[in-house]
């Protein structure tokens, strides 16, 4: 039986201070934890804060050629301007995974997966908003599962100083509440 | 170095420039923050002290270069990381180090010109400004990784090569080169010579223990190393100087200094070539890159195979001295080369138009976005 080949491109898009090149980062961790090749590339304004933040995140079984992709397998996106943006850039079949509390035009494509989730409201919630950014990564391994969300945690505590481990579990517990979000989600999909 | 059972990283192309900085026994870093090179200053800030060395946050890159020269005067490996801006800053620096015949690495990570430009934008539009920045038109050779592996070892033979040939030496990167991260593997990393600093024997003039500190016999040759402030006294001068040093105008002996300073690099230009070369029977296009284009050309290459075309592919990893035996000895049957570059004048297509001899030359230019390998492949007849 032959295993298929995973090639994942994904755009992590939002703003900056909304953790979105970090949580590129763990996709990317997690999937060299794996042994997959992997390839991280940000891109941003000038602006420490506020400013856009995008980064391109490749996981794949095979050497990756270019960093530079201009169509995703999927799109996730933390604000409107990124919707707006990478909407158009997912590849038919594709998915676009978005947080739905701050969106007010939301996508209107039909020939890829649109999965919402109210990641923010959700942080909110869980009274902290800085893990929003895990949610979100937790709702797109719900759906596409590229890497184990136990890899994730391992790569946490790899990447995290060791001051900061005292908030693996509050983070494993959003990776966890965002796949459980992205399962119950007002699915639209493709076709 | 931590006990690990797989030598798996993930790594940027600026952390890898300051990891081969220290395995080539840099000892000396001063730099001023600039993206997309600030990745650079920070790992040699981090690290380079709790390696026997010296980091420094300079006021200004003009004073970053400086304090760099001094330092490798003074005999330690010395490396300053900048961008464009920083660069035009360092430029007369760059030109005292030359003439001076101070080795002296600096790592030149590219964002988008003129002036300040694009702080987070790519470009490869300093290839002209780098190459070009003496007056007099001497060689500065450039080396441009397009991987983390390749910042790391270009970034080795850059400080091997300013050694050997006492003369400023670039590690052309560029912001996608430098900021983007990748899975790594540190078995993989060639094995790589690290020199020491040839220092001088005591070769006493009969003027009172002085020596001359650019004697050379041939003027192909580099002059052993006297480090100023040593038991030797060194004359060192950026004005036009014979070979003791000292300043002197239109003379035989301080004209054949200024001979020598190009002839040193040009009589080791053919050991400097470096390319990497993925050449197809049967094809009648070349690919030529350089730094990021050259992971957009693989792609292009691997699609363009994958659809039973036939293309060649030759990465340029030494800008300059440019690789002229190399690129030639690579376009046998080749009738049309491609040459992708971030820039939109073409510079390096520029530069290899005498490399040529009947091909068709033909640039694939773009500024403020990247290169797609589609981009690349609608070239491709």
């Amino acid at each position: 039986m032959t295993k298929k080949i995973l090639n994942e491109e994904n755009i992590f898009a939002g703003f900056g201070g909304q953790g979105v090149l970090s949580m590129g980062m763990m996709l990317a961790y997690a999937g060299m934890i794996e042994n997959k090749e992997v390839c991280w590339m940000p891109s941003y304004g000038p602006e420490m804060r506020g400013g856009t933040a995008n980064c391109i995140v490749i996981v794949s079984d095979e050497q990756i050629s270019s960093p530079i992709v201009t169509k995703f397998d999927s799109a996730i996106v933390l604000n409107q301007p990124s919707l707006d943006k990478f909407e158009s850039a997912v590849k038919p079949d594709g998915l676009l995974l978005y947080d739905s509390t701050n969106i007010i035009n939301p996508p209107t494509r039909e020939d890829i997966m649109i999965v919402p989730i109210a990641a923010s409201a959700e942080a909110m919630k869980m009274e902290n908003t800085r893990i929003m950014n895990m949610i979100v990564l937790g709702g797109l391994l719900g759906v596409r599962p590229i890497v184990q969300i136990e890899t994730v945690i391992e790569a946490l505590r790899k990447v995290l100083p060791e001051r900061h481990h005292k908030l693996i579990p509050l983070n494993e517990k959003a990776l966890r509440r965002g796949m459980e979000l992205a399962g119950s989600a007002a699915v639209v999909t493709a076709g | 170095m931590e006990a690990v059972q797989s030598m798996v990283r993930i790594r940027s192309g600026n952390q890898m420039v300051a990891e081969g900085a220290l395995r080539a026994g840099c000892k000396f870093f001063a730099g001023y923050p600039i993206t997309p090179a600030s990745g650079i200053y920070k790992l040699m800030i981090d690290m380079l002290p709790g390696r026997g060395g010296v980091a420094l946050s300079a006021p200004d890159e003009i004073s970053a270069l400086a304090y760099c020269v001094g330092a490798s005067l003074r005999g330690q490996k010395a490396m300053t990381a900048t961008s464009g801006p920083g660069w035009a800053l360092m430029i007369e620096t760059v030109q005292y180090a030359l003439m001076t015949e101070t080795p002296v690495v600096i790592a030149m990570v590219q964002r988008l010109g003129p002036s300040t430009g694009g702080a987070t934008q790519n470009a490869q539009g300093d290839v002209l400004l780098v190459e070009h920045c003496t007056s007099g038109g001497y060689t500065i050779p450039v080396f441009t990784p397009s991987t983390p592996i390749e910042c790391y070892e270009l970034t080795h033979i850059a400080f091997t090569w300013s050694e050997l040939l006492r003369t400023p030496v670039v590690v052309m990167l560029d912001k996608e080169v430098g900021m983007t991260s990748e899975d790594i593997d540190y078995m993989t990393i060639h094995d790589l010579t690290t020199l020491s600093r040839q220092r001088s024997i005591q070769r006493d003039n009969g003027k009172n223990g002085a020596m001359d500190t650019y004697y050379f016999e041939n003027p192909e040759d580099v002059p052993s190393f006297v480090p100023v402030g040593g038991q030797i006294k060194a004359t060192v001068t950026g004005s036009a100087h014979n070979k003791a040093g000292k300043l002197q105008k239109n003379s035989p002996e301080t004209l054949e200094v200024l001979y020598h300073l190009q002839k040193k690099i040009d009589a080791h230009a053919n050991q400097m070539e470096l390319v990497k070369r993925d050449l197809q029977d049967g094809a009648r296009t070349l690919i030529l890159s350089y730094g990021i284009t050259a992971r957009t050309a693989r792609e292009a290459v691997r699609r363009i195979r994958n659809n039973n075309g036939k293309v060649s592919w030759l990465n340029v990893l030494s800008l300059f001295p440019v690789p002229a035996n190399k690129i030639r000895a690579s376009l046998h049957n080749i009738e049309r080369i491609i040459i992708p570059e971030e820039n939109f004048g073409g510079q390096y297509r520029s530069v290899l138009c005498n490399v040529f001899d009947k091909q068709e030359i033909v640039g694939v230019n773009k500024l403020g976005a990247m290169i797609t390998p589609d981009e690349i492949i609608a070239k491709v007849v």
